[in-house]
């Protein structure tokens, strides 16, 4: 299936300023978008899923009804945005101080 | 070093040290040969004194053994306490044997009742022969003597060898005294005692093991939650709605204090059902659990497909993100800004500072058409893109949906087939989109995805062959929801009709599911002018803008092309309450004060913006700008406020209640010449404006805190609903007052242009020119 529209996003976000990568993969990790190099794609999927899977536990442990919508980890070189559901994680390295 | 014992001399020398002298034993030396003169006392020995070094001490040796606990005591069961616990004797066994010989001469033998046997018996000899007693005592020396040996082989301390001798005499003694015939007492001799043992073959003990296969075993690790356990009772009621109903008669315990807690009230009710169930199904349910927590199995491709799908909304959520932190310090702004400096300002002037630029790369060259923000959901905006050249060849339009959080991208996007040149959107439910299309078609949006489609709007168009503009249709508008709730809306095109649109049933090919009735035709106040063929035709005017009254549903004006403005009610079509002669030339725009019920406002391309109230034929405020208006709009804060966009790229921002003859804000917010702006409208819930112009650009601004004062009571609070309402009201009227009192006037202002135009007013009314 093809998936235009997604694809036209992913470039769109790719280039505002400062955006890193975007990287989207199913829920086993596998990646199925990205604009970045394999290995960061990896360590980047590795590290975020092991995360969200924590910070959805958290929330919904918290209160089962509730659920994680995004997270968002900001650090002095670069912001992560993430999302993810059952099915998937998507991804998103900025550098919001880039000029 | 070395020890030469013979020749202790040989060794000496130097190295004394080593060598012992060898003197005689005695009182100087010790068992071990050292001399008494080579002890070393201690440092720390006690020194005595002479006398106390002669007392001689007694030592004396004992039978009591020292290490023997002397007050040792038992606990007795009886009487539950503890007992001293008295041991007999001193004596230490240091070996015993268990046996069946007794001591004759011992108490025991004398406690004995029963049958002692003297003689060792012989197994196969006869007991009761005369003769044979005779055998047995040889036999019993003989015996006696074997005897002796084994007791004595096996006994060591014991039995004395000197009561050997006594203990067979005593036989023979014992053999004469008693009678023949009588049966032989015999007694147990320690002596005659034979014990005959025999060993047998004891088999080598040999091990053999053998291992089973173990079972099989694999470890399964795994985390228990709250959410966990809710996912699982979730599915479960949602699985099994019939087990519950039989089991509701169980009044089972609700195990308590889980950490559940109080909001699962029902779900622990469901628990104990549960509980009873998991002990019917087991397993499954086991399994069950284990599967809630692996939402999918798809695999492979699949997955791939159905992650993309899904995450076309996280997408989108991401890249808002994103802007965000690209535009942070516009937002930044927009939220927090205020501009510092329009408290020093004597004349209560403001500024505009522009925000965000939205734009669409499909839409680069068309005009904005129309601009219509959402009540609801306020950071959300539709355009309209079209064109207001009709000399040109006609491009095709679009109807896009934008989002302040995203300025970067619109939400949605629709081609219009030949341009659309107005669009609404509905003030309660913001999925329904109203668009008025050049070619004379309405259609309705809706934003929301539901099942019958995927591309995310449906579209609802009127069918062409029936009720339809035979021209471009300037301005839809949302009425009041039906009697049946329904959504219906209104077109005013430029054949002068006014037509209302309900939603009806729609055909196969998605047209239609419109139906109008036509509402009224907007004669013009002319006399009926001569066809070609002697017909008489009656003149229309061609609408331009449509606006309905806020509160009462059925008023609304219309302006048209000719410079009029009807004010009309949709209960009958053919009568106006009202014309008024508003313009020269074409009414741009014409709306309503959102407090005041009886004023509107009106802009035209003749250079003035009116103010009227409806009871009067003549405008109360004329403001002569002296470039063409293109529109104008009142702000949804204040009564008195409003805002006007002119050809040129500049913005006006009016207050009358502080200025009745300057605009309070002149900005240019577009570049003069090069673009037109084309469209203004006001946000209901922010203090910004956007202006849209020909060159398919929406800007937003701010407005500075003079643009929008709020009215306050006398403690200072802002006012709210009702009495803000009143308020401006008021506010309006004493303005309204002002200008109708003519012995407030001594003159009719006329204030000169910077033409030296001086245009004097056939009524009594003021008319202000302004550059």
């Amino acid at each position: 299936m093809e998936f235009p529209d997604i694809d036209e996003t992913i470039k769109r976000i790719q280039s505002h300023r400062g955006v890193q990568g975007v990287i989207i993969a199913t829920k086993d990790g596998f990646p199925i978008r990205t604009t970045m190099d394999n290995t960061s794609t990896v360590l980047f999927i590795a590290n975020m899923m092991t995360l969200e899977e924590r910070a959805a536990s958290m929330v919904r442990d918290i209160e089962p009804s509730n659920a994680l919508l995004f997270m968002r980890i900001r650090s002095r070189k670069f912001e992560i945005m993430a999302s993810a559901e059952d099915d998937y994680i998507v991804i998103v390295i900025q550098n919001p101080n880039e000029s | 070093m070395s020890f030469n014992k013979n020749n202790p001399k040989a060794a000496g020398g130097g190295s004394g040290k080593g060598v012992k002298k060898r003197g005689k034993r005695g009182g100087e030396e010790d068992y071990y040969g050292r001399s008494n003169k080579d002890l070393i006392k201690p440092h720390e020995q006690e020194k005595l004194s002479e006398a106390a070094l002669k007392e001689e001490i007694i030592r004396s040796l004992t039978a009591i053994d020292p290490l023997k606990p002397k007050n040792l005591v038992v606990w007795d069961y009886n009487e539950s306490t503890f007992v001293p616990y008295i041991q007999p004797e001193q004596t230490v066994t240091l070996f015993s044997l268990e046996s069946e010989l007794l001591f004759k001469e011992s108490d025991e033998i004398a406690a004995f009742k029963g049958e002692l046997i003297d003689d060792i018996e012989d197994p196969e000899e006869d007991e009761t022969d005369k003769p044979d007693e005779k055998v047995k005592k040889q036999k019993g020396g003989r015996s006696s003597v074997d005897s002796k040996g084994e007791p004595e082989s096996a006994v060591k301390e014991e039995p004395k060898p000197a009561e050997e001798g006594e203990g067979e005499e005593q036989d023979q003694g014992e053999d004469g005294e008693s009678k023949p015939g009588d049966k032989p007492k015999k007694l147990l001799n320690q002596f005659n005692f034979c014990e005959r043992a025999s060993q047998t073959y004891n088999n080598p003990h040999r091990d053999k093991i053998s291992q089973t296969q173990p079972p099989p075993q694999s470890s399964h690790k795994d985390y228990c939650n709250q959410w966990i356990i809710y996912d699982a009772y979730s599915k479960d009621k949602d699985n099994a709605p019939k087990v519950s109903t039989k089991l509701e008669p169980v009044e089972a315990e609700v195990p308590g204090g889980d950490e559940q807690g109080q909001e699962n009230e029902e779900k622990e009710k469901e628990k104990t059902k549960k509980l009873k169930k998991e002990k019917e199904g087991g397993k499954l349910v086991e399994k069950e659990r284990v599967k809630m927590r692996k939402p999918s199995v798809v695999e492979g491709q699949a997955a791939v497909d159905l992650a993309l799908l899904k995450a076309s909304e996280g997408l989108r959520m991401i890249e808002r993100m994103v802007t965000q932190n690209v535009y942070e310090d516009v937002l930044e702004d927009f939220m927090y800004f205020e501009d510092a400096s329009d408290e020093y300002r004597d004349t209560g002037e403001g500024t505009v500072l522009p925000l965000w630029k939205f734009a669409y790369d499909k839409a680069k060259k068309m005009h904005v058409t129309g601009i219509s923000w959402s009540n609801s959901t306020p950071d959300m905006f539709a355009v309209s893109y079209g064109s207001f050249s009709f000399v040109h060849p006609v491009l095709d339009g679009m109807v896009v949906i934008y989002s302040l959080r995203n300025p970067s991208y619109p939400e949605q996007a629709w081609l219009a087939p030949k341009g659309a040149m107005s669009v609404d959107i509905h003030p309660q439910k913001n999925c329904l989109v109203a668009v008025g299309l050049y070619d004379g078609n309405v259609a309705i949006l809706n934003l929301k995805k539901n099942e019958q489609n995927e591309a995310k709007t449906i579209i609802l168009r009127n069918i062409p062959t029936e009720i339809k503009h035979r021209a471009s249709v300037w301005s839809v508008r949302w009425g009041a929801d039906d009697f049946d709730g329904n959504p219906n809306f209104y077109s005013a095109g430029m054949d002068g009709r006014i037509i209302h649109w309900t939603v009806g049933i729609q055909d196969l090919q998605g047209l239609g599911g419109l139906n109008g009735t036509e509402v009224s035709t907007l004669h013009l106040p002319l006399p009926p002018v001569q066809g070609p063929d002697g017909t008489t035709y009656k003149l229309f005017g061609c609408a331009r803008c449509l606006a309905f009254h806020p509160k009462e549903k059925t008023t609304f004006l219309v302006g048209t092309a000719e410079g009029n403005i009807f004010r009309c009610s949709s209960l009958y079509g053919s009568r106006f309450p009202q014309i008024y002669n508003a313009h020269f030339l074409p009414v741009a725009t014409v709306q309503w004060n959102h407090f005041h019920p009886e004023v509107f406002i009106s802009c035209s391309e003749d250079w003035t913006i009116k103010i009227w109230d409806r009871r009067d034929p003549e405008p109360m405020y004329v403001f002569e700008i002296g470039l063409p208006i293109l529109d104008v709009c009142w702000a949804p804060y204040s009564s008195t406020v409003f805002a006007g966009v002119t050809d040129e790229g500049k913005v006006l921002v009016y207050d009358l209640n502080i200025n009745k003859d300057k605009p309070i804000c002149v900005q240019q917010v577009v570049t003069k010449k090069k673009v037109h702006p084309h469209r203004l409208s006001f946000n209901p819930h922010y203090p910004i404006i956007i202006i849209g112009d020909d060159r398919g650009h929406l800007t937003t601004l701010k407005l500075s805190p003079n643009l929008r004062i709020l009215p306050r009571d006398t403690r200072n609070i802002f006012l709210e609903g009702e009495q803000k309402t009143s308020f401006e009201i008021n506010k309006m009227a004493k303005l309204l007052s002002l200008v109708r009192d003519p012995e407030s006037i001594t003159n009719p202002k006329v204030i000169p242009g910077p033409g030296g135009d001086v245009v004097t007013p056939s009524s009594g009314k003021p008319v202000i020119n302004h550059i």
